[in-house]
């Protein structure tokens, strides 16, 4: 114990100085608590993030000063800007969701969707990404997604909504199918197939947990 | 429970839940601390033993928090629990890739057990139990032939899992047709401090009584403590422990309730210590959580609780103690009537309830309930909660010393205070997340003058470990060829 002779309080921690009034204290006796560590630690991630943050705004900025001074070739900055913050958002939520395999199909599937599309329709829109990318991002999905639970049963309340969710753009490739917006049929119609068969697989052999995850997932 | 019931188990958040999962974050973790200090030092495998006997007896506890399309649930984490010796500071967020997804951390450091439950999972009252049980199972295996667990009053948590996960928020909210008073978060006084009891009534009285319950609470911008910030991620805790029964008698020379009498002290250090500095023309305002099972035939281990404000109009006033003890009092006993805090749960099942809010996806929901929150948070200038006297059989008596409730800080509320007793140590434990002191010393100094016997701890370094860290700065210092400074001595 120490004592403060100016706060008239005892100190039960061994310091040099009063928490209370910052002036030095007095020894008592021998006898001390420790109740907290001394050095703790505190979480980082968020240096991590900004790290991150500032590579992208320099490379951002880089790509376009570079295409400001090449006769003004913004297509190629702008594919620059998507595929850094495609990067970025990508390293962020490896880090972030390292424990969850499905919610990190499920980004990859959709991120990797969006960032061909634009690239796709940046470069004359020749439409490679609807025909094959998204088609076949979606059947490795959930293909993906499948295997895992076939060894793992137990662990469909954990990757039932991103199957659903990759699922679902295998059934938005077949509506790109009949809406006409994709011209090579094939790949989107195996997409859809497949897809509707897992739907199918999942409501009918696993009816119950997949009945009950609809029914947590979505309560009011 | 068998692993059929295990694996289709799940349950919704409760009223306060909802919020909590919602709005934390590193800045406000809405993690608290409870702290208990043993008379030896903790064996970290009989403590983890204990852990998982307890969970097996509050399965209430045994959850992980998911996210659905409209919001949070809680659901049976089958992962085992995990007992690590205290790594980081009291009340931080949990981290769930290291509790395994449990919602609440338990750690031990010499003679101390810590147990940091996230808000969303329970309130003060539901983590003592747990905290009781735990305790229970850790010395029925140190002292063997003392059967602990079973002299814990059976209906603490001897009941069904139905009454320990129960939202007692919609149970006992008053009925649809008694008009609704608001959100509730409290009318601010404009009466004149010092005046009577009976002149400043109407001023607990709202002037503009809201006819429907609004998402965005009203109020006055409270009262806000200013300093310089701790770095970010950490937080200054300083206990001071006096004898209860030392305290029940200053209190009882007042004739007032011990949650009044500390609430109006708080007031009081705050306005002599900050407020009179700063011009600023802001009610002090003071959240005080009230468990509502004294209220209500409740024995849930979520939350239940309501949070009562005391609001003082400080502006120039220049209040002695008794005088402010005096509105504080009356204050809290106005607002602690049972059709008061009814009516108050009703206003925020109300919200909650209301379609308009439950259609919003969670993600956007998030940035409503952050905007209620930050908008609630400016209301108060800081929190007092007073977990009471805590009451274990007599058998526990040689073995358990003390027990401390730490309160996590918000934005606007970087100073809070915990109380708590259990035999004769009252310990009243300042969450500081500024480097002033000024609140504890005048709070714990006036105790003193009072004539209590105060002992301080604190989670700074103690002397003999700032040796170790300095000593690699100095090395690296004489490298570089600076001439090492005398470390400073505090202010003067």
């Amino acid at each position: 114990m120490k004592f403060c002779p100016k706060c008239k309080v005892k100190i039960e921690n061994n310091l040099e100085i009063c928490p209370l009034c910052q002036r030095p204290v007095q020894p008592l006796d021998d006898v001390f608590v420790t109740e907290y560590p001394s050095h703790p630690s505190r979480r980082r991630l968020v240096t991590l993030m900004k790290v991150i943050g500032f590579l992208a705004v320099l490379l951002i900025t880089g790509t376009v000063l570079l295409s400001a001074f090449s006769n003004f070739q913004w297509v190629w900055s702008l594919v620059v800007i998507a595929a850094v913050v495609y990067l970025g958002v990508s390293i962020v939520l490896v880090v972030k969701s390292s424990k969850n395999i499905g919610l990190l199909v499920m980004i990859q599937a959709l991120s990797l969707s969006v960032l061909t599309f634009l690239i796709d329709h940046a470069f004359g829109y020749y439409r490679w990404s609807i025909n094959y990318v998204i088609p076949f991002l979606a059947i490795a999905g959930t293909l993906l997604i499948t295997l895992i639970l076939l060894f793992r049963p137990m662990a469909l309340r954990d990757f039932f909504i991103y199957l659903l969710v990759i699922a679902l753009l295998g059934g938005f490739s077949g509506i790109m199918l009949l809406c006409r917006w994709v011209t090579v049929a094939w790949p989107s119609v195996a997409a859809a197939l497949y897809c509707v068969a897992t739907l199918a697989g999942l409501f009918l052999f696993a009816d119950r947990r997949a009945r009950h995850e609809m029914k947590k997932r979505f309560h009011l | 429970m068998n692993q059929n019931y295990q694996e289709f188990y799940w349950n919704k958040l409760d009223n306060a839940a909802k919020m909590y999962s919602a709005v934390s974050r590193e800045q406000a973790t809405n993690v608290f601390r409870l702290s208990v200090q043993l008379s030896s030092p903790v064996e970290p495998d009989t403590l983890q033993t204990a852990l998982e006997q307890a969970l097996r007896d509050m399965p209430s506890f045994q959850v992980k928090l998911r996210k659905g399309l409209f919001w949070h649930y809680f659901e049976t984490n089958f992962a085992a629990p995990r007992v690590r010796q205290d790594y980081t500071y009291p009340c931080a967020k949990i981290d769930r890739n290291i509790t395994n997804g449990y919602l609440f951390r338990l750690t031990y450091f010499s003679c101390h057990v810590h147990l940091d439950m996230y808000h969303v999972l329970a309130d003060g009252s539901g983590a003592l139990q747990f905290l009781k049980l735990i305790l229970a199972y850790y010395l029925e295996q140190q002292h063997p032939g003392t059967p602990f667990a079973q002299l814990l009053p059976d209906g603490e948590w001897g009941f069904s899992r139905g009454g320990q996960e129960e939202n007692s928020f919609l149970h006992y909210r008053a009925p649809q047709t008694a008009p609704s008073s608001g959100d509730g978060t409290g009318p601010v006084g404009s009466g004149a401090l010092g005046a009577g009891a009976e002149a400043s009534a109407p001023a607990f009285v709202p002037k503009e009584q809201p006819k429907t319950a609004s998402a965005i609470p009203k109020g006055l911008q409270a009262y806000r403590i200013e300093g310089v910030k701790v770095l970010g991620g950490e937080l200054k805790m300083i206990t001071g422990v006096c004898s209860a029964k030392g305290l029940i008698g200053l209190v009882k020379a007042a004739k007032k309730p011990v949650t009044a009498y500390l609430t109006a002290l708080l007031i009081y250090s705050i306005y002599r210590q900050s407020f009179q500095y700063h011009q600023q023309n802001r009610p002090v305002s003071v959240c005080v959580p009230v468990n509502l099972r004294n209220f209500f035939p409740s024995s849930t281990l979520r939350n239940f609780f309501s949070n009562v404000s005391v609001t003082l109009d400080l502006f120039r006033k220049n209040p002695s103690f008794e005088e402010i003890l005096e509105q504080t009092t009356d204050q809290l006993a106005k607002k602690q009537e049972s059709t008061a805090l009814e009516a108050k749960m009703k206003g925020n099942a109300h919200v909650e309830q209301s379609m308009l809010i439950r259609i919003i996806p969670l993600f956007l929901k998030r940035m409503v309930l952050g905007l209620m929150y930050r908008k609630n948070d400016k209301l108060h200038t800081s929190s007092l909660s007073n977990l009471g006297r805590i009451v274990l059989p007599e058998e526990f008596a040689p073995y358990v010393l003390r027990f401390e409730a730490h309160l996590p800080v918000s934005p606007r509320q970087p100073v809070k205070l915990g109380v708590c007793s259990y035999g004769d140590n009252m310990a009243f434990t300042f969450s500081c997340a500024l480097e002033e002191t000024d609140i504890p010393q005048f709070f714990f100094r006036f105790l003193q003058q009072q004539g209590l016997e105060i002992t301080i701890g604190c989670n700074e370094p103690a002397a003999a470990d700032t040796s170790a860290e300095p000593a690699k700065k100095e090395r690296r210092k004489r490298r570089k060829g600076h001439e090492v400074l005398p470390q400073m001595q505090g202010e003067n």
